[in-house]
């Protein structure tokens, strides 16, 4: 725990702000989505299975969020949707705003994770 | 705007899951920019949707009309989405009139949660202008109005 959130707030906030910051800079050089942006947000959604397999086993092992678990869970389902969202939106649209859309995933993930983070902990 | 393969990376992702033949249908609404509207309007829709199912499935009776309002909000965005995407004029009013709507929402709900608190004992998409939301609630249908005027279908009617 660093300043109230747990590592994996913090690997969020890492993954999701390399994403950005990758995503943006191809999209202001104006190229279109390649696997270096379309394969950060799909780090993304990698990182947000292992999450949501390591929510299952603290549910499982411990006792749960002090926050609603249906919440967390609300949350946790549409985060999972963004990365995979943002990808398949950048398979369709080949301009260089499909990386806009892509930057914008690692943001809306790391603010979910510290929304899960706060209901986890201290709801 | 697209530059050609030379420039750009590795596109291995794309030749795997990539669409095979062709662009899918879309007009200057929907294409560029407003790709980008589109995916914040989806992102509202799927948030906003979600918060008021939660919320009027845990606690409506503690407050019906701010979940109700966030409901209808939901609704909202889901309609602008879905007609911001669809290419052709009759979509491209609908989508205006969604976003007016929006907009009006955005207002009428702000400043009546401001002026009549008690009213809103919980928070709504709208309240307070959507400051839950950092304001992209009040600043998004404006974006979204200006961006339609700009992208506005040629042909039958003369530009103004």
């Amino acid at each position: 725990m660093l300043w109230g959130y747990d590592g994996w707030f913090w690997a969020a906030v890492l993954l999701g702000a390399l994403s950005f910051l990758v995503c943006a800079v191809q999209a202001v050089r104006g190229r279109r989505p390649d696997d270096w942006t379309q394969g950060s947000v799909l780090l993304l959604e990698a990182f947000l299975l292992v999450y949501a397999v390591g929510t299952v086993v603290m549910h499982v092992l411990g006792p749960g969020p002090t926050g609603s678990a249906l919440e967390y869970w609300g949350y946790l389902l549409t985060a999972l949707l963004i990365p995979a969202g943002t990808f398949v939106w950048s398979l369709v649209e080949r301009s260089s705003w499909s990386n806009w859309v892509l930057a914008a995933a690692g943001p809306v993930v790391a603010i979910m994770v510290y929304r899960m983070n706060f209901i986890w902990y201290y709801q | 705007m697209t530059h050609e393969s030379p420039e750009n990376g590795p596109t291995r992702l794309q030749q795997r899951f990539g669409p095979r033949t062709g662009t899918v249908r879309s007009d200057r609404k929907s294409a560029g920019f407003g790709r980008l509207v589109v995916v914040v309007y989806a992102v509202f829709s799927l948030s906003a949707g979600v918060r008021s199912l939660y919320q009027i499935l845990t606690g409506f009776g503690t407050a019906p009309l701010p979940y109700l309002l966030s409901a209808f909000a939901a609704a909202v965005y889901v309609v602008a989405t879905v007609a911001l995407a669809r290419p052709g004029p009759r979509w491209h009013r609908l989508a205006t009139a969604a976003v007016g709507v929006e907009l009006l929402g955005v207002l009428g709900v702000g400043l009546l949660s401001v002026l009549v608190p008690e009213l809103f004992p919980e928070a709504s998409v709208w309240s307070h202008f959507g400051q839950d939301y950092g304001y992209v609630p009040l600043v998004l249908p404006v974006v979204g109005l200006a961006w339609l005027r700009r992208s506005r279908p040629r042909g039958g009617r003369a530009p103004a």
